[in-house]
């Protein structure tokens, strides 16, 4: 068990770090564009998600276009969220990333977003068009895809991708200007659908995301 | 003739100048929302008849829900002397009077549209050229308040929907009509339980 100062010092799953498992990495993105790397931290990343869902987040509804929550970092005072903020702002992160894209990579936003029951974004004409590598990291228990929340990337022929939240995953998607994403309606299947540590009190499921956004000009 | 269909309460002239005044002056935009609007016998008939009907299951980002096909090629006779009725002379002068003048005699869309539960349709304004009156004949049979599936109106600032005003819960032989414009924002909120929030809907086109 760890304590929570070592808690604190959050490191990357060492499997990431071999430089084996990089060169197969550097190969799935290639070629998918794509890549999702489980278990990502070492740490106990489950009592940093319930620190966070301790926390205020602000609704964000508008209702051609999204509803959400959103946390407003700046008025943080929990080391716990600093420190995962922090880590995903770091050279560390960053290096990181660079040795699976192999571009020097500039990070352009950091947002943490709770999606629950009647959260959803839309499609629509004012989405921003840019090619962008987007990393997302997750906090969330597993949904299952009839519950709604996963995430669609489409161009206006197909649907080219998606993804359902998954707990301590990283995901990093390049997303071309021509591609649009949506949130899928998160459903009432998600409410009373996860069991609470003394397994008798039953939570509502909701998906706690980092949504990092990173240039890639150079891509 | 009008009261083979309609109910009769809604034929009178003080009725129907009740209705104009009230559909005009409605907010967020103009709408009415009738309660028994058809004749019973008719709506339960309705009712049966488009359970016979085959539905399509339909999701993407804005909706989840289950759709006939355009009722113009239902092989249902009772369907087929309703839209004939919804394009007669004499219904399109009865609507027009609280409505507005102008609506196209030869044009309408018309199909039946069924949410189970999850299902739901986000928020949009129907605007589509040529489209002028939005329409809703409910015909769920046991959706309760607490139940979902309710119609929901919301306000604009800027162009741009806002929050939801006004909230129709859904009653057996409940007539709901708008006027389709760029401000026309209505969604329908999710279905929570077992249940089937089925209507008939469609659109009158203008002229």
């Amino acid at each position: 068990m760890k304590s929570k100062e070592e808690n604190l010092d959050l490191k990357i799953n060492r499997i990431y770090l071999n430089k084996e498992v990089l060169i197969e990495m550097q190969e799935v993105f290639e070629e998918e564009a794509f890549i999702q790397l489980n278990n990502f931290f070492e740490n106990d990343m489950k009592e940093i998600k319930d620190i966070i869902l301790k926390e205020k987040f602000i609704l964000d509804y508008k209702p051609q276009f999204h509803k959400f929550e959103k946390f407003e970092i700046k008025n943080c005072y929990k080391p716990e969220i600093i420190k995962l903020y922090e880590f995903f702002k770091s050279k560390k992160f960053l290096e990181f990333l660079e040795g699976i894209l192999q571009f020097e990579l500039n990070i352009k936003s950091i947002n943490l977003s709770k999606y629950s029951h009647g959260d959803f974004t839309l499609l629509n004409d004012k989405m921003k068009r840019e090619d962008i590598i987007e990393v997302f990291y997750d906090l969330s228990s597993k949904f299952e895809d009839n519950m709604g929340g996963t995430l669609t990337y489409l161009t206006k022929e197909e649907e080219i991708y998606y993804f359902q939240a998954s707990f301590n995953t990283l995901t990093i998607f390049f997303k071309p200007s021509e591609v649009m994403k949506y949130l899928k309606y998160i459903n009432n299947r998600v409410l009373n659908s996860e069991k609470s540590k003394d397994g008798k009190k039953m939570k509502d499921r909701s998906i706690l995301r980092f949504e990092i956004e990173i240039d890639c000009e150079e891509f | 003739m009008l009261s083979d269909w309609i109910n009769p309460k809604f034929l009178s002239e003080n009725k129907i100048s009740e209705m104009a005044k009230e559909f005009i002056s409605a907010e967020p935009f103009q709408y009415l929302s009738l309660n028994d609007f058809l004749n019973e016998k008719k709506a339960n008939e309705l009712f049966d008849e488009i359970k016979k009907e085959k539905y399509y299951k339909e999701e993407n980002d804005l909706y989840s829900f289950s759709r006939t096909f355009d009722f113009k090629n239902s092989k249902s006779k009772l369907i087929q002397e309703f839209r004939v009725f919804l394009l007669s002379d004499e219904t399109l002068k009865f609507f027009e009077k609280f409505l507005g003048k102008g609506i196209d005699s030869k044009r309408i869309d018309l199909h039946s549209l069924k949410l189970e539960n999850t299902d739901y349709l986000l928020c949009h304004d129907d605007l589509v050229e040529g489209r002028y009156f939005a329409f809703i004949f409910n015909l769920s049979k046991n959706i309760l308040e607490n139940d979902g599936g309710k119609l929901e109106l919301l306000d604009e600032e800027k162009g741009e929907a806002k929050s939801v005003v006004k909230s129709i819960s859904p009653k057996f032989n409940q007539f709901n009509v708008f006027k389709v414009s760029n401000s026309s924002f209505h969604q329908v909120s999710e279905v929570l339980v077992d249940k089937e929030r089925i209507s008939i809907s469609g659109w009158f086109y203008k002229k």
